[in-house]
């Protein structure tokens, strides 16, 4: 049923996995670290320690046997629909809620737009697709989708805070559900990366 | 796309539910605090301080803000609230309704959070950050005070400086320090029985040693102790 | 007093008051501890002829790899905690340990197991230091034996001063400096233990981390090669 390295395809990813769900854990909290050693003070909005993340995710991703596919438009689809799922309340509160914008300079915005997409796509690859598959190979799909929605809340936690972490958790189960009903971590990335990018013009 | 069983696609869908469920209820409760949906990227880390009069050096920074609340007398028992705009806000006024000396005539109320040049220089240490005029109005502009055996709640965010800091009130013509606690997220707050102009102040460090220079001098001491237990075992052993 | 709107930090000194009366907060904490020793009431514990060792922590095959990413995470976090921002929001430190350390990581063992033994910092440290040459040197002759009066009060103990650090004297435990100092004491400590016990005996009794995290992982669904079931609560009623 499934071929190795589709993008589309995650029980594909676990057929070539070189790493356990525990050693990968681990790895994604070393990435963690290194993000905010590189980003310093910087935090977050620290471009260089966001690509540098994104690139140890997904060379991580690679050891443990996953290789980018083909886009399926099926999986596109349903990326646009989770995205709408995950901007729906923010355009909600910017169309109702006057306030003060703190994102006003467009410079940089390609670079930004790079990065954070890289990001978003490393996560889901990483988290939604070697992970999930690792998990789910041992223990279930529901284990799956609770594992890497804790873990995806986790990692956000020391870059925003522990107020991030509810709504991560929300976040997470919904690109976990997306990951179960579109078969395939394209959704979930396409979702991820586009609510994202929405965030340029939404906070 | 792999082949999806309709069961699987029923228990994703499901998660979907329950997750869009969570993030309207976070959304509605929330608002903006909620942020963007995933915040990757994003400036959403404190902002570094925005000074009102920059020290020669000091990186340019935008403005600081003031805050302004209008609220009816009852506010429906809920605390008056108001604070600056930044992210998160450098100050905030928090007030019990049944604090303040309320005239019975007025129909509603302004607070005032404002960024204000220090009166007179800070006698207990230096000044981090701004100072902050804090009050609370009538209509016409009248001045509305603290009832007796009330008090006000004064959170100031710190500029991140290294020491011990404590708020000050400019009131009576002088500055004087308030018991202050710091609860965290780089607050310090602090109550007062008036309302006035507030200041964080970072104390001179009194013993003269720098925070790694103490670190040092404990964890020497523990060396210290741990070598002699060894000595002590090995004694006892003979 | 009251707190700022937009803090959500836990336990890091925000004072709130009570949603009910003071008499039903306390008959209520009451309860909940009453209702935890229910818990364990009936639990069997080994006779106090039996072994010394089979009820603490886990003494996993040591992996230098993980080890030594543990133990730089451990000495990155104590360098942030000594010359970062004294402000609490502003370093790392505070939140890593007494957020994701102290609480996240013994719920993250409740859901997954005890991940833990692996990377922990300061059971490698214990590890490291745990060798007979190095004891020969400096304590003159071999382990010393742990006695059977002191079951697991060591790691009882420490437990206590971190929760008390954490729930009593967060105004300053929470402070980068004293937490990265705290850290490096613990850290001395831990190697002490495991040169003058070794290692396996003082993982199992007397790291409070290590006794800790195998604690709650009893719940989890992983046992990570320990003995038991592979579901949820499947280490509860095993040995170790």
């Amino acid at each position: 049923m499934s071929q190795p390295g589709r993008l589309a395809r995650g029980p594909s990813v676990v057929a070539r996995r070189r790493a356990g769900a525990g050693e990968l854990l681990v790895v994604v909290g070393a990435a963690t670290v290194l993000r905010l050693v590189v980003a310093g003070a910087a935090g977050a909005s620290s471009e260089r320690g966001a690509a540098l993340f994104a690139v140890v995710l997904l060379a991580v991703a690679a050891r443990a046997g996953w290789r980018p596919g083909r886009l399926r438009p099926a999986g596109l689809a349903w990326g646009l629909v989770g995205a709408v799922g995950l901007v729906v309340g923010p355009v909600v509160l910017h169309l109702a809620v006057p306030r003060q914008q703190l994102h006003v300079s467009g410079h940089g915005f390609v670079v930004w737009a790079v990065v954070v997409t890289a990001v978003a796509v490393a996560e889901e690859v990483l988290l939604r697709g070697v992970l999930f598959g690792a998990v789910e190979e041992g223990a279930g799909v529901t284990a799956a989708v609770l594992v890497t929605t804790v873990v995806f809340a986790l990692v956000h936690v020391p870059l925003y805070g522990v107020g991030a972490l509810p709504l991560d958790l929300a976040v997470g189960l919904w690109l976990g559900g997306l990951r179960v009903a579109s078969g395939g971590v394209t959704a979930p990335a396409t979702a991820h990366a586009l609510a994202d990018l929405a965030g340029w013009w939404l906070w | 796309m792999a082949v999806v069983t309709s069961s699987r696609r029923r228990f994703g869908l499901a998660a979907m539910a329950v997750a869009a469920m969570l993030l309207a209820i976070f959304w509605a409760t929330r608002g903006w605090e909620a942020g963007p949906p995933i915040y990757d990227g994003l400036p959403l880390q404190t902002e570094p301080y925005r000074y009102l009069q920059p020290a020669p050096g000091q990186a340019t920074t935008a403005p600081p803000t003031s805050g302004s609340e209008n609220v009816k007398p009852s506010n429906q028992g809920l605390p008056f609230i108001a604070n600056t705009n930044e992210s998160p806000p450098q100050a905030e006024l928090q007030a019990d309704p049944n604090a303040i000396a309320i005239p019975p005539s007025v129909p509603n109320l302004t607070i005032t959070v404002t960024p204000v040049p220090p009166v007179a220089p800070i006698p207990n240490g230096k000044l981090d950050g701004n100072v902050y005029r804090m009050a609370i109005t009538a209509p016409g502009g009248a001045p509305i005070g603290v009832r007796p055996g009330g008090h006000v709640t004064v959170f100031l965010r710190g500029t991140g400086a290294s020491g011990k800091t404590v708020i000050d009130r400019f009131s009576a013509g002088r500055w004087s320090a308030l018991p202050t606690v710091m609860p965290g997220a780089g607050f310090h707050s602090a109550d007062s029985d008036q309302l006035a102009d507030f200041a964080l102040v970072l104390l001179p460090d009194s013993s003269g040693l720098s925070g790694g220079v103490r670190a040092a001098i404990a964890v020497a001491v523990v060396l210290a102790v741990i070598g002699l237990l060894l000595v002590a075992v090995r004694l006892l052993r003979r | 007093m009251l707190s700022p709107t937009l803090i959500l930090a836990h336990a890091f000194g925000a004072r709130y008051d009570l949603p009910v009366p003071l008499y039903l907060f306390v008959l209520g904490g009451a309860a909940v501890v009453f209702a935890s020793f229910l818990l364990v009431v009936r639990r069997e514990v080994a006779p106090a002829d039996g072994p010394t060792t089979g009820d603490g922590g886990y003494v996993a095959p040591h992996r230098p790899l993980l080890g030594g990413l543990g133990l730089l995470l451990l000495a990155f976090l104590i360098y942030s905690g000594i010359h970062g921002s004294q402000e609490i929001a502003e370093n790392i430190l505070p939140t890593m340990f007494w957020l994701i350390v102290w609480i996240g990581v013994p719920i993250s063992c409740g859901v997954l197991g005890d991940w833990t033994p692996w990377v922990n910092p300061f059971a490698t440290l214990a590890r490291l230091v745990d060798r007979d040459d190095l004891r020969q040197r400096l304590i003159g002759g071999p382990a010393l034996s742990w006695p059977r009066w002191l079951g697991f009060w060591p790691a009882t103990l420490i437990f206590f001063l971190v929760a008390s650090g954490e729930l009593i004297y967060n105004g300053w435990a929470t402070r980068p400096i004293v937490t990265a100092v705290s850290l490096v004491v613990y850290a001395l400590i831990s190697a002490l233990g495991g040169l003058l016990f070794g290692a396996e005996v003082w993982l199992e009794r007397g790291e409070m981390f290590s006794v800790l995290w195998a604690t709650w992982g009893r719940l989890g669904y992983w046992r990570f090669g320990r003995p038991g079931r592979r579901r949820f609560l499947g280490g509860v009623d095993q040995p170790r």
